[in-house]
């Protein structure tokens, strides 16, 4: 069973009560809220992600509340809530929907110390990955938006998850974060993607969330083999160009972009070499969507 | 020069990549990239009873790289021990 086969009332019910349990690949959540006014959005982002029956192991009890006191009413805030303990102070309620994104994020990345982190997005196309690590500005969201719209499988916008164990990634297909002038160019870009309504004033600036592609979804159980590192800039108005990079400095930029690596010391040492060893590097400007997305495509088409 | 001990509770791991050398200190987490010739010269160091000077350290390049151009090999040496010792892993001694 997937979330859009329970009709939308028996899905408010379960936010409001006991919770809305999903599989987002190898964590499963459940999510409680009673803000009902992200609900809706909410239902459509995670469409297509399974259900998990109610005694299923649950990694993250998440709920989403309403501020306490005055601030039900007064500047209305929303509180992040894991396993009941609440790790960040209230954001405003009409950041409530993206703060069960950036929670999610943060309870995986908190948490999950049986895997390599980092913080990058990953797709796939064939049998192969390429994963792209990048500072906020970068483009990254976008690219890893519009690819996921021409062909290539989602794994994660935000955060690859790579096992110690085998090397490969885990998929998340979890909602891409869109910030500022990506979320227009996507709209565009992806006419048939669902965006959520923007929200203004956030501390990334306007943000909106993109639902992930069904196919995506429906994959989530496949890990995928790591091919390529790509550290992707947007240039306005640049050609696009791909730049190879040497192990050593891709070596260093991927343990940079590592959420864990110091955690995990010596595994985390050993599962990022395995990685440069696995991966041809490149560097990787663009300015234009479609010349990045064929690019890519050759790249993979080459492999 | 000598080598900056490492704490007991450390190990040292090394990986060659395209550009030399890897290293990475499992206590304080510290990944530094360093070229061929540095983790000679750390070796060296390291491998040594007595402190070395900058001009023993030239020798053994040479004797390891014969047909380097001595200058340059001093020069290259000299650059290299202010590296090392910019990222603390050698100090300079009194010899």
């Amino acid at each position: 069973m997937i979330v859009s086969d329970l009709a939308p009332p028996e899905l408010h019910r379960r936010l409001r009560s006991d919770g809305l349990r999903l599989s987002s690949g190898p964590f499963n959540c459940r999510i409680q809220t009673r803000i009902s006014e992200i609900i809706p959005e909410l239902i459509r982002l995670y469409a297509h992600h399974p259900v998990i029956p109610d005694d299923a192991f649950v990694d993250f009890h998440i709920a989403i509340e309403t501020g306490r006191g005055l601030h039900r009413w007064f500047r209305p805030q929303a509180r992040f809530l894991v396993d009941g303990v609440e790790p960040f102070t209230p954001l405003p309620r009409a950041q409530a929907l993206p703060m069960i994104e950036w929670g999610l994020n943060w309870c995986i990345t908190a948490y999950s110390q049986h895997v390599l982190i980092l913080h990058a997005a990953a797709l796939v196309r064939g049998e192969r990955a390429i994963i792209m690590p990048a500072p906020p500005g970068s483009g990254k969201s976008t690219l890893c938006a519009a690819l996921a719209n021409r062909g290539w499988r989602l794994l994660s916008d935000e955060l690859t998850i790579i096992r110690l164990d085998t090397g490969q990634i885990e998929g998340l297909a979890r909602p891409v974060n869109l910030k500022n002038k990506s979320i227009d160019v996507i709209s565009d870009f992806a006419p048939d993607a669902f965006l959520t309504a923007p929200v203004r004033d956030t501390t990334k600036g306007t943000v909106a969330l993109m639902a992930p592609p069904a196919d995506s979804v429906r994959q989530l159980g496949q890990a995928a083999w790591p091919r390529w590192v790509v550290f992707p800039r947007y240039v306005a108005g640049s050609r696009a160009a791909w730049a190879p990079l040497q192990t050593g400095a891709a070596f260093l930029q991927i343990a940079d972009n590592a959420m864990n690596y110091h955690v995990l010391g010596k595994k985390g040492f050993a599962a990022v070499s395995a990685l440069v060893d696995r991966c041809d590097h490149f560097g990787f400007e663009y300015g234009d969507l479609d010349e990045a997305i064929g690019c890519f495509d050759r790249l993979a088409g080459e492999a | 020069m000598v080598r900056v001990e490492p704490r007991a509770e450390a190990e040292i791991l090394w990986k060659e990549v395209d550009e030399g050398w890897i290293r990475f200190d499992t206590f304080s987490g510290t990944t530094l990239l360093l070229s061929p010739l540095a983790r000679f010269v750390l070796s060296a160091i390291d491998e040594s009873a007595e402190a070395l000077s900058p001009a023993q350290i030239v020798e053994l390049v040479l004797a390891e790289e014969g047909d380097a151009d001595p200058a340059d090999c001093f020069v290259e040496v000299e650059s290299t021990l202010q590296i090392l010792s910019g990222a603390e892993l050698i100090e300079p001694c009194r010899l």
